[in-house]
């Protein structure tokens, strides 16, 4: 991770030169930080209340290079280094989940449907690379819609469950009252994560702007074939962000 | 930011109902009843006083999770001479559950020959029955179900508490084995577990944050027992490891544990557990096995243990149902709080209480 910067710093050194040629294309450099949450579309019934969120500091940083078609269009994309994650503890009802051990692949585990609290800290590092359809009504915004592709580097994903119980399979199987039970799901966490993202620039000197980015993911956080939490998880952040242009 | 924060708190939904179907309480008259009833998951066992109801028209009482449903409806009389089944259906109306309600006579059994062994439908294990003037009697109990929960294995066979072939007399004898419990069980400072058998029930919900109290001892008993006799087999797994898995210091090989304690029941404390069996104030008279090392040779040896009288037994008393019995059999002596050898193994056969 020591060296991205580094590389970043190469990249826009060489891509500024060869910028010079041509002003439809530019080059930028930002550097920010994520906001928001790994959630169901819906939150299922199962989790009664969040009795914290805390969103953690997911710095990200990226190197960008727009290319302008027309006066008022262009594209955008970018090399994006970023961290996706959240700690929440939530009170939950018949929720149905697996207690395992780290790095445990499901042979020795329990799952059933617990009822208690639930603390679950995730923190996923992504190499991302956005796509986006630009629009430039004039010098100071512009405004940005697309997509966008991730590639998962490292996955953090566990927690803990605590005062209750769980049942043994189903909501009437055997009851086991549970002072504290962990689980590690980081294994599960899919390669690939892919989605749209808006977002909007605003340019306050020459060189500097700052941009602000929501970003969604359609495909789900998780495998396919994890069972372990009853609803499909996705990613949902709100990135914002200084950036430095090269012209 | 906080935005983001309300979106997540803004969409919780209402309450679902209910998927859980428990009989949480049984309740039949003061009078009736000899001890309180014991609650499985999936079955109830109560023993009560045969002369002062009319077994074919009992009307027991259910308190069951909220908002679920039970039939026969409680509180409707019903023919208890066979053990009857009541199914809870859950509020929600999908998930439903089977109770075998028994109410038992006031005939506590003095001979087990462990023959009849039953599948029990929540774990896929192995519990022997008695079978007095007709009726089953599930009055021994196991920590087979806290296995089932923490043990991938789901075998029979698989369990520690089980029944084996290699008898001293008839077809079957109870067998015990302490086995690991794997990595989830090592997690939870529970890295064995000991064979175990014993008169009463075991509270499942309580076997992972207070074993001790999971073991509930005691089954109601009406004669003075004078010694406690039967066959046994003991085959040691080696040295005692600890809670942590790792050897204790200084070494010894493990050992089993055969014991019987009579006790006085009071209704505040209807039973014993595995914290105070043996060192209660209730507790009367004990017998049991001086020395559980491995028995000689690969047959069955006799063990006869007399019970050691702390205080006097009052006829009346012990007439009227007021002390219960406990018979506890382990495969490891220290295996309650965790301690044992995996593989020690324990074969028990034609069991004996030789009353007065």
């Amino acid at each position: 991770m020591k060296r991205l910067p580094l590389l970043l710093l190469f990249l826009i050194i060489t891509l500024e030169a060869t910028a010079q040629n041509g002003k439809k294309i530019s080059f930028n450099a930002r550097a920010g930080f994520s906001i928001g949450a790994v959630t169901p579309v819906r939150i299922p019934a199962s989790i009664r209340k969040i009795e914290s969120y805390n969103p953690g500091f997911l710095p990200s940083v990226e190197a960008g290079l727009d290319y302008r078609f027309s006066e008022k269009f262009g594209v955008a994309t970018a090399l994006r280094f970023e961290q996706k994650g959240m700690t929440t503890d939530a009170r939950v009802k018949a929720y149905y989940t697996t207690f395992n051990e780290a790095g445990n692949e499901g042979d020795q585990s329990v799952t059933g449907y617990f009822t208690g609290r639930v603390t679950t800290k995730i923190k996923n590092s992504y190499i991302t690379v956005p796509l986006h359809l630009t629009y430039h009504p004039d010098n100071d915004f512009t405004f940005k819609a697309g997509g966008f592709l991730s590639v998962l580097l490292d996955a953090r994903f566990s927690g803990d469950a605590r005062d209750g119980y769980i049942r043994h399979q189903t909501p009437v199987g055997e009851r086991e009252d549970i002072d504290a039970a962990s689980y590690d799901f980081a294994w599960n966490v899919r390669r690939f994560n892919a989605g749209v993202e808006i977002g909007a620039d605003y340019r306050f000197s020459r060189h500097f702007f700052a941009s602000a980015n929501l970003n969604y993911a359609l495909s789900p956080l998780m495998d396919p074939e994890f069972q372990s939490i009853a609803f499909g998880m996705h990613n949902i952040y709100l990135n914002l962000g200084i950036g430095y242009r090269f012209h | 930011m906080l935005g983001t924060f309300l979106t997540i708190s803004g969409c919780i939904k209402p309450e679902a109902e209910n998927m859980e179907a428990d009989i949480l309480v049984m309740t039949l008259p003061d009078s009736v009843l000899i001890s309180p009833p014991s609650i499985t998951n999936t079955s109830i066992t109560a023993f009560v006083n045969f002369s002062k109801l009319n077994i074919k028209a009992v009307a027991p009482q259910f308190s069951i999770t909220e908002g679920a449903g039970i039939q026969p409806a409680s509180g409707t009389p019903q023919d208890f001479s066979k053990p009857v089944t009541y199914t809870v259906t859950s509020q929600d109306g999908q998930w439903q559950k089977q109770y075998r309600v028994s109410l038992l006579q006031n005939l506590a059994p003095d001979n087990f020959m462990f023959e009849n062994w039953t599948i029990n439908p929540d774990g896929n294990y192995y519990v022997p029955y008695e079978i007095v003037e007709g009726e089953h009697q599930n009055i021994w109990a196991s920590g087979n179900s806290g296995f089932s929960l923490i043990a991938p294995e789901k075998q029979p066979e698989a369990y520690p508490t089980q029944r084996s072939t290699v008898s001293e007399q008839g077809q079957y004898a109870a067998y015990l084995e302490t086995k690991s419990t794997g990595t989830l069980g090592a997690l939870v400072g529970m890295p064995i577990a000991p064979g175990n058998l014993f008169l009463g029930s075991f509270d499942a919900p309580k076997a992972l944050t207070a074993p001790l109290e999971a073991t509930i001892f005691g089954v109601p008993f009406n004669k003075k027992p004078l010694r406690l006799t039967g066959f046994y087999k003991y085959i040691s797994g080696g040295p005692v490891t600890d809670k942590t898995g790792k050897p204790v210091t200084p070494e010894r090989q493990d050992i089993c544990d055969i014991y019987a304690v009579l006790f006085k029941a009071t209704p505040e404390k209807p039973f014993l557990n595995g914290s105070n069996v043996l060192t209660d104030p209730s507790v009367v008279g004990v017998a049991q096995l001086a020395s559980g090392t491995p028995t000689p040779g690969t047959g069955y040896q006799a063990f006869n243990l007399t019970f050691n009288y702390k205080s006097e037994v009052n006829e009346d008393d012990l007439a009227a149902f007021a002390y219960k019995i406990a018979i506890v059999f382990s495969s490891s002596k220290n295996g309650a709080v965790f301690e044992g050898a995996v593989g020690s193994k324990l074969y028990i056969d034609d069991v004996k209480l030789v009353t007065q």
